[in-house]
């Protein structure tokens, strides 16, 4: 499979919705020549889906569908010994939820709810020492159509969204507006994002001084130009004002980057509040994208919202309301500091979560759902992994785009067909039948007994 | 508090389903006139029947000494969806104490506590029609309770096109069929609309220009009283089993009793339900005599006169909450004058959300009218059978309250006493300072049970007749009305024993209520 140049397309396979970045476009065509409609990262994420979905049986019969480590197990027979592994640990974690459908989201919180597990979604609001923006500011947002249909000032503000989302700028910033006319953009920072035309200018910002620029064009924005005497910002501050004066809509593009303390997206917050009190204005913040480790952040927080009150650092999966430590009960901080002993991983996570797993060596046991056809991590403790369905093009579920939009995946190819094992189980599936085991393993003698079962203390 | 999980059947109705008498209770059934009478009431199957001929197999619940009402039914709340999620997120320091439930609870927790509190079911009522899936999604981890949801259609940049084209009767079935499509689709029970036409200005930046129901919406001939009008008519035309639930314009502004009395001459024997109107009701600004106050006077007066309107109150009570509305202007108009976290999301061509923290507090004088206003609606509408209890959970107070404004409507004295501790300016100028009537526990099953059931269109649900639902709800008679209905000794929802004394004992599965539109 191949990557197809547009105008070059064969005959029709199926429709696709990509699940390489959290953009997840519900554009891509899947044909007898290759792929098409989707960006290069796309492309070779769905061509090696299509590769390990047709991947020819071995000699010694189908494609495994577990492994305990490298060596490959019975599938069922994984699912009782991670499950006796999860239950006797003395505190699990549950992370990689951004991998996962809402629907075995939910399935991986019921098994987070049996072992009184943590939970963390994986999103950097969780990792904040200040906590969540929203609760400090709020946040002043809008779907991405919005942008796209109405925004006719659009700020990159010291990001850049092309390597994190590949065709958010074809699919929402390159479109004329919808009554036709053709928006301005601006980059703000080191960025230039878009080639300089008459529409588009880059304004040269340092990295370091992009709170104070914020707090200035907000005194700006309400009367007070005399906050600008003597800063650096002075004149970028006074362009993009008399841009945000110019404009009827105004979108302020962000990312999370690295903004452990959370100042830069409160300074953000408080400016885009301003403007909106004005005209017409919200924010765009883009998350980690490709490097997030998992498409569906968006749905995972929601799902971890509505069941324990927080989209991450759950210390304690209680459906009542648990406790929410932002920088605490975070998945790398408790990895890192021995606070647990097993994890269980849903698909792949951002590479710096997975080097802390693989730091711990065997004083942690992993056991991981994901589509891979070959065991991810090589590891000399106990490690599981069960093989699911693949995510891109076989599994039925839906989705939140990173935005909040809801995306129903539909699949392009039959699970199990193709050469995969007959009948290749979803991702949820798996986890209700490990919950199940689970739950049993939780309930019988040997494990209550055991020393380091999970009631014997431990936990926060 | 317990979390096993029970298994129900597809219609939602626990497989454990038995029979059972609840022998001997103090009857309340306002819908057949059985007002505080000894009777039995017959189950099986998860549904009141008829005394049986053999009743041998029957178990008997001994219910003597306790007042038995129908399961409670929440016509107004905000349970799910992405700006509960928001209020959840928005003021973390309101989830952590755990002498008091959270301001926005967790799913699960909504559930166990209203079905602790004696309330059997409960709708939404704001989700756009592009968020419902998502909605539904979490509902479905809503335990005991069955739910619904109203859609927010008329936000839809194809629904408000079609109300702009259809005057004169003429392209009134395209407004018919694009909400019936919206219903069906989005597995609605009815349709609201959150600030008539606000959308369209805010996403505009014209919030100045939307202070009254006749001017026009951006682009457009369509003012917010054609709106109203078309789209309670679209409603009623294709038979949904509440009628139009409306939210007017300028909700919290000074002044804004005009904006409700000119929505209600608007509807004029059209039906149609008004939400929150304690939220509507305030003198003020620039054409009142006097400073912000009570609007109620005028406004009852035509509620009282004219059956075709129901509405809920959407009481104030003291301490923190969490503010959610679909009408973002209003959210940001107060989060603006508070300084408060504010959150705004804009859907695409369909509206939007508000949320932000919000504190009443008794000396405020603002706060101290809103707790006045909401009890001089309660107080002043002659006809129970209309009108509905809510806080606009939670915008006005959590529902878990529920009980104290009980006591406040039932118990004269107790009222007085709240009344003396409130800002003296509002003492002075409140009408409720004169008011003296108290609810009857009839009239208090009337506003949470009967009344919210029927003006739901919920024809099982509400009563105690033959073939309702067996949502029943036991209390302990007790002078202290928020004592009594705090904590019920026992709690069935479609026949199972889900709550006693505070505890849960099942959590069955509800079901999903959703409409079923007329083909148009």
């Amino acid at each position: 499979m191949k990557q197809q140049a547009a105008g070059a397309i064969g005959a029709e396979v199926g429709r696709s919705t990509c699940t390489a970045c959290p953009l997840l476009c519900d554009d891509i065509l899947i044909t007898t020549d290759g792929v098409a409609g989707a960006c290069l990262h796309g492309s070779e994420t769905i061509c090696a889906a299509i590769a390990g979905v047709l991947q020819p049986r071995s000699a010694t019969g189908p494609s495994p569908e577990a492994w305990e480590n490298d060596s490959p197990l019975a599938r069922e027979t994984a699912i009782e010994r991670s499950a006796k592994r999860l239950a006797s640990a003395r505190r699990v974690l549950v992370t990689g939820l951004g991998s996962a459908t809402l629907e075995a989201i939910t399935a991986a919180c019921d098994l987070a709810e049996s072992l009184g597990a943590a939970v963390d979604a994986g999103l950097p609001e969780s990792s904040r020492v200040a906590g969540p923006t929203i609760a400090r500011a709020g946040e002043v947002t809008a779907v991405w159509e919005e942008l796209r249909d109405r925004a006719d000032l659009v700020l990159f503000w010291g990001c850049d969204p092309a390597p994190s989302h590949p065709r958010f700028i074809e699919r929402f910033i390159a479109p004329s507006l919808s009554d036709g006319r053709h928006r301005r953009t601006i980059a703000v920072g080191p960025h230039s994002v878009l080639p300089d035309a008459t529409t588009h200018h880059h304004l040269p910002l340092p990295h370091g001084l992009a709170v104070e620029a914020a707090r200035a064009l907000q005194m700006l924005t309400l009367g007070r130009p005399d906050i600008l005497s003597g800063t650096p910002v002075a004149a970028v501050c006074t362009t993009l004002h008399d841009a945000i004066q110019a404009a009827n809509c105004v979108a302020i593009v962000t990312s999370d980057g690295d903004d452990p303390i959370g100042l830069e997206a409160w300074s953000i917050v408080h400016l885009v509040r301003t403007i909106a009190h004005m005209k017409p204005a919200f924010q765009i913040p883009l998350g980690a994208g490709l490097a997030a480790g998992g498409v569906n952040v968006a749905g995972a927080a929601a799902v971890c919202t509505w069941r324990y009150g927080a989209a991450g650092g759950i210390a304690t999966a209680d459906p009542a309301g648990s406790l929410f430590l932002p920088a605490e009960s975070n998945a790398r901080r408790l990895i890192d500091r021995g606070e647990v002993d097993a994890v269980l991983v849903l698909g792949r996570l951002a590479d710096p979560l997975e080097q802390s797993i693989a730091d711990r060596g065997a004083r942690l046991s992993v056991v991981r759902i994901c589509d891979a056809p070959e065991p991810l991590l090589q590891r000399a403790g106990d490690s599981f992994q069960l093989r699911c369905a693949c995510m891109s093009l076989c599994t039925t579920g839906t989705m939140l785009r990173e935005d909040g939009r809801r995306v129903v995946l539909t699949p392009s190819m039959p699970a199990g067909g193709f050469g995969q094992p007959a009948g290749m189980h979803s991702m949820r599936d798996t986890l209700i039948a490990l919950t199940n085991a689970v739950r049993h393993a939780i309930a019988s003698p040997a494990s209550q007994a055991s020393p380091t079962s999970r009631f014997t203390g431990g936990r926060p | 508090m317990s979390q096993a999980p029970r298994t129900s059947d597809a219609a939602g109705r626990c497989a454990e389903s038995h029979r059972f008498v609840i022998a001997g209770g103090t009857v309340h059934d306002p819908l057949h006139g059985r007002d505080g009478v000894i009777a039995d009431l017959w189950v099986e199957n998860g549904r009141i029947v008829a005394p049986p001929a053999d009743p041998a197999d029957y178990t008997r619940i001994d219910a003597r000494g306790r007042v038995v009402m129908p399961g409670g039914v929440d016509l107004h709340s905000h349970v799910a969806g992405a700006k509960v999620n928001a209020g959840r997120r928005i003021a973390p320091q309101l989830a952590r104490s755990k002498a008091t439930a959270a301001a926005v609870p967790t799913i699960h927790s909504t559930g166990g506590l209203y079905a602790a509190l004696g309330y059997t079911t409960v709708f939404d009522a704001a989700i756009a029609t592009a968020a419902a899936g998502l909605a539904h999604m979490e509902l479905a981890e809503l335990p005991i309770l069955d739910k619904g949801i109203y859609l927010l259609a008329a936000d839809d940049a194809d629904v408000l096109a079609a109300l702009d084209r259809a005057r004169d009767g003429q392209g009134d079935r395209e407004v018919q069929r694009l909400i019936s499509a919206a219903v069906s689709a989005g597995q609605g029970w009815a349709v609201k609309v959150a600030n008539p036409g606000g959308p369209a200005f805010w996403k505009q930046g014209r919030r100045g220009d939307h202070r009254d129901l006749d001017t026009p919406l951006p682009g457009m001939s369509l003012t917010g009283r054609m709106l109203l009008e078309r789209l309670a008519r679209a409603v009623q035309a294709i038979r949904l089993p509440h009628p139009l639930h409306v939210h007017t314009a300028n909700l919290g502004l000074p002044g804004n009793w005009r904006t409700l009395l000119e929505t209600m001459r608007t509807l004029d024997g059209i039906p149609a339900h008004l939400a929150h109107v304690q939220f509507h009701s305030y003198t003020g600004g620039d054409l009142d005599p006097d400073t912000f106050g009570s609007g109620v006077a005028p406004v009852v007066a035509w509620f009282n006169t004219h059956p075709e309107l129901t509405l809920d109150v959407g009481q104030v009570l003291f301490g923190d909450t969490v503010a959610m509305t679909g009408d973002s202007a209003a959210a940001e108009h107060l989060a603006h004058a508070t300084g408060v976290p504010w959150m705004s999301h804009d859907l695409h061509l369909e509206g939007g959300c508000g949320v932000l923290p919000i504190s009443y507090r008794e000396k405020s004088l603002v706060h101290a009218w809103q707790w006045a206003i909401g009890l001089e609606w309660f107080l002043s509408a002659a006809d129970p059978w209309r009108l509905v209890l809510s806080t606009d959970h939670p915008n006005g107070a959590h529902f878990t309250a529920y009980p104290h404004l009980m006591r406040l409507l039932g118990d004269a004295a107790f009222r007085r006493e709240a009344f003396d501790r409130i800002h003296p300016a509002v003492r002075k100028r409140s009408p409720l300072a004169g008011i003296t009537r108290e609810y009857s526990l009839q009239e208090l099953c009337i506003i949470t049970r009967a009344a919210p059931a029927r003006i739901a269109g919920l024809s099982q649900k509400g009563h105690l007749g033959v073939g309702a639902d067996a949502d029943i709800t036991l209390y302990r008679p007790d002078a202290d009305l928020s004592r009594m209905f705090s904590m019920p000794a026992q709690v069935f929802k479609a026949g199972m024993l889900v709550a006693e004394n505070g505890e849960l004992r099942a959590l069955p599965a509800g079901r999903t209520l959703a409409a079923v539109t007329e083909s148009v």
